[in-house]
């Protein structure tokens, strides 16, 4: 493998130098430009995957946020009492919005709508712990 | 004379190793651009995937921005029709394409750029409101020109009443 002198005498006694490459060599120089171009070409499509994924959620976000607004709003158009209360509406995985109704006032609706939030319901519990010694 | 013997023979040796050497070579060679040719043509089966999913990924962050926009725009307006076309105009860069907001269609470019009508619009948005009592609902979808859906919601608002919300 890899680059080899041969001396060679010419007729005059001089010493003409020859350099060969000896089977294999491009084999292998090929080899690692192939490993290098399909790892490039591995990180790109995982890295469009990942990207893709993303924007699928992110999709799935807007969309379950604006169909919960949606049924809230028809939720309240329904609505007869001028009771205070609380309505949770699901808005996709891990996500809930709350909108908090208060009595209205004369002359208009019976309830108003005081607050309407988008509530987290995931738990998570990040391990913070960091054993140093055993 | 025993190095005059010794040269003799490499000389009698020499044309069948070099031929030897050189069909070697060659069958490396091929060897060589054989396995160049697979590895190429699998590196750019990859780097297409990854191409069209970026795009694909793309025109759906796009897409969701748009219709994003669009339904706050619904919002803002609480569902009033008029008020609604004038505000998605506002946020549509001024295109004037809407004028009756019961079914519309918006044109865009490929950028996602709103443009006035359908001639080289690679995008378009379909919008359609309605009015059930006091109660406005919008559906919207983003499709590419030729009818395929990238992103579409649905939403719906309370009319503004006086002493209401």
């Amino acid at each position: 493998m890899g680059m080899e002198e041969v001396s060679a005498a010419s007729g005059q006694g001089r010493e003409r130098k020859r350099y060969t490459v000896n089977s294999g060599f491009s084999l292998l120089l090929l080899l690692l430009i192939a490993i290098s171009l399909i790892s490039f070409a591995s990180l790109s499509l995982v890295s469009a995957r990942a990207d893709s994924r993303i924007s699928d959620q992110y999709a799935a976000r807007v969309r379950d946020y604006y169909t919960a607004h949606g049924k809230g709003q028809e939720y309240l158009q329904k609505l007869e009492s001028g009771d205070a209360q609380t309505m949770v509406i699901p808005a996709g995985e891990n996500m809930q919005l709350v909108l908090e109704i208060v009595p209205g006032q004369e002359g208009g609706r019976k309830w108003k709508l005081q607050s309407e939030k988008l509530e987290n319901t995931g738990n998570y519990e990040y391990d913070d712990h960091l054993q140093v010694m055993h | 004379m025993a190095d005059t013997g010794r040269n003799a023979e490499k000389r009698r040796a020499l044309p069948s190793a070099g031929r030897s050497g050189s069909s070697l070579f060659l069958l490396e060679l091929i060897i060589t651009i054989g396995f160049f040719a697979i590895t190429g043509a699998v590196c750019i089966q990859l780097f297409l995937a990854a191409h069209r999913i970026s795009v694909s990924s793309r025109e759906k962050a796009e897409a969701v921005r748009i219709a994003q926009n669009t339904a706050e725009c619904f919002l803002a307006a609480d569902g009033e029709p008029e008020m609604f076309a004038k505000l998605l105009e506002l946020a549509l860069d001024g295109t004037g394409s809407l004028q009756d907001m019961n079914v519309q269609k918006v044109y865009f470019d490929g950028d996602f750029c709103a443009v006035q009508d359908s001639a080289g619009a690679a995008y378009m948005m379909e919008l359609e409101t309605e009015k059930q009592e006091d109660l406005y609902t919008l559906a919207l979808a983003v499709c590419t020109a030729d009818g395929r859906e990238i992103f579409s919601l649905e939403t719906a608002e309370l009319a503004e009443q006086e002493g209401g919300r």
